[in-house]
């Protein structure tokens, strides 16, 4: 009898025991849950009673403040030799070379709000000891019409006899016109319109200098 | 009548209803604790919330209640920015607000007066965005559907499903709530410069409730 009186309370001992660790489970994933809790922002724990409002305030979202309509590339305008123009002559580099293989030719010239290039045959054309290919090219050049986006000066170097640049264009001095809007960007295109001299010996960007 | 009577040796602690009720606690309590830590995980998660920032798309497109819409697109933007020179040149003289305040009023007298059209004209205009986005995969569209709340729902969902026929999935869409007033009591309309993700600068129609 006192052998099975033992045997029931051992059992309830272990009983007890599983009891316990039960509980301090429970108490660790309570309060675990407790710390979790309580990281959290107010808001996704507690309900404010600040949200018990009779109107629902309309949720952030993108459009209700405003909108932004994406529009057309804004294409950049080159700045060239307008190739549509009736009058428009090629410069026969090939040719003028054959006649002075040393010819040195600079040109001042004002490129007009219309895109038309004017210049004084006389006084704008410097070339001595060069003038019949001087006039040559004069002749062309007069042709030459550009886009109407720049205006100003514009100065033409044709070196014949270098091995290096043949023809230099000096566009410092060429400013956008007024009436163009500011968004598009004008770039130097195609300044000149020869026959027969490679782009390689062509210097768009250079500085030509002539004494007055 | 003897009633038997249990003995003291017999007695012993009834557990099982016990041990079941924590057994159910635990479970509980395990599983709060996987949602509340799912939640904090949720909360590192780089999902982009909804702001308040200006709804970017290249067709706007606002139901009106009387059954017409407002379409804005890129040729909107084009014609705004001719509308912008224009009163530039014109009313140089005038201060840089007073010149944005005539800018934006002019913006949208005509952004209203040009591009709100009959309700029949609505089927038209999707086929026209359809056919385009069917002829160029690589193209994406993005439409911002602005809607009054007394719209009917189904006229919303007939758009859509117009969206969603796109032959290469093309046609990306957004909806919000909103009215026509809300355009025409636009604080600012302005033409802005702005490169896109290929580097190319596009000429964008910025109007601010």
């Amino acid at each position: 009898m006192a052998n099975f009186q033992e045997n029931n309370r051992n059992k309830t001992k272990i009983r007890l025991i599983y009891l316990v660790v039960f509980l301090v489970l429970l108490l660790f994933f309570y309060s675990v849950r407790i710390i979790l809790l309580h990281r959290l922002p107010p808001d996704n724990s507690v309900i404010p009673l600040a949200a018990i409002e009779e109107k629902i305030s309309i949720p952030p979202r993108p459009g209700v403040e405003g909108i932004m309509i994406t529009g057309p590339v804004v294409k950049d305008l080159i700045f060239q030799i307008d190739t549509k123009t009736s009058q428009l002559r090629k410069l026969n580099w090939n040719r003028i070379e054959m006649i002075d293989k040393t010819a040195d030719v600079k040109i001042r010239a004002s490129v007009l709000r219309n895109g038309e290039l004017e210049f004084n045959p006389i006084t704008d054309v410097i070339s001595p000891g060069h003038s019949y290919a001087g006039n040559e090219i004069a002749k062309v050049i007069k042709t030459w019409k550009y886009v109407p986006y720049k205006h100003g000066r514009i100065y033409f170097w044709f070196n014949f006899p270098s091995s290096g640049v043949k023809l230099t264009v000096d566009t410092h001095e060429l400013v956008r016109n007024e009436e163009i809007p500011k968004r598009y960007f004008v770039r130097n295109g195609l300044l000149f319109y020869i026959d027969g001299l490679s782009l390689s010996k062509v210097n768009q960007a250079g500085r030509v200098f002539i004494g007055e | 009548m003897a009633f038997r009577t249990q003995k003291d040796d017999f007695r012993k602690v009834q557990l099982v209803s016990l041990i079941d009720m924590i057994f159910i606690l635990l479970v509980f309590f395990m599983v709060t604790v996987t949602v509340v830590r799912l939640t904090i995980k949720e909360q590192k998660l780089p999902v982009p919330t909804p702001v308040s920032e200006r709804g970017r798309a290249q067709i706007v497109i606002q139901l009106l209640n009387n059954g017409e819409f407002l379409w804005l697109d890129d040729r909107a933007t084009t014609l705004i920015s001719k509308v912008m020179d224009t009163i530039e040149k014109r009313f140089s003289y005038l201060s840089p607000s007073e010149l944005n305040q005539k800018k934006t009023k002019e913006a949208l007298r005509i952004l209203l007066k040009k591009n709100i059209f009959p309700g029949d004209q609505m089927e038209e205009k999707l086929n026209q965005l359809l056919k385009k986005a069917n002829s160029d995969p690589s193209s994406n569209y993005f439409v911002l559907l602005r809607s009054p709340d007394e719209i009917p729902y189904y006229k919303i969902i007939n758009i859509i499903q117009k969206f969603n026929s796109a032959k290469y999935q093309n046609i990306l869409y957004g909806c919000v709530g909103g009215t026509l007033n809300d355009i025409k009591n636009s604080k600012n309309v302005k033409v802005v410069i702005e490169r896109d993700r290929n580097g190319r600068r596009r000429e964008n129609l910025q109007i601010d409730f």
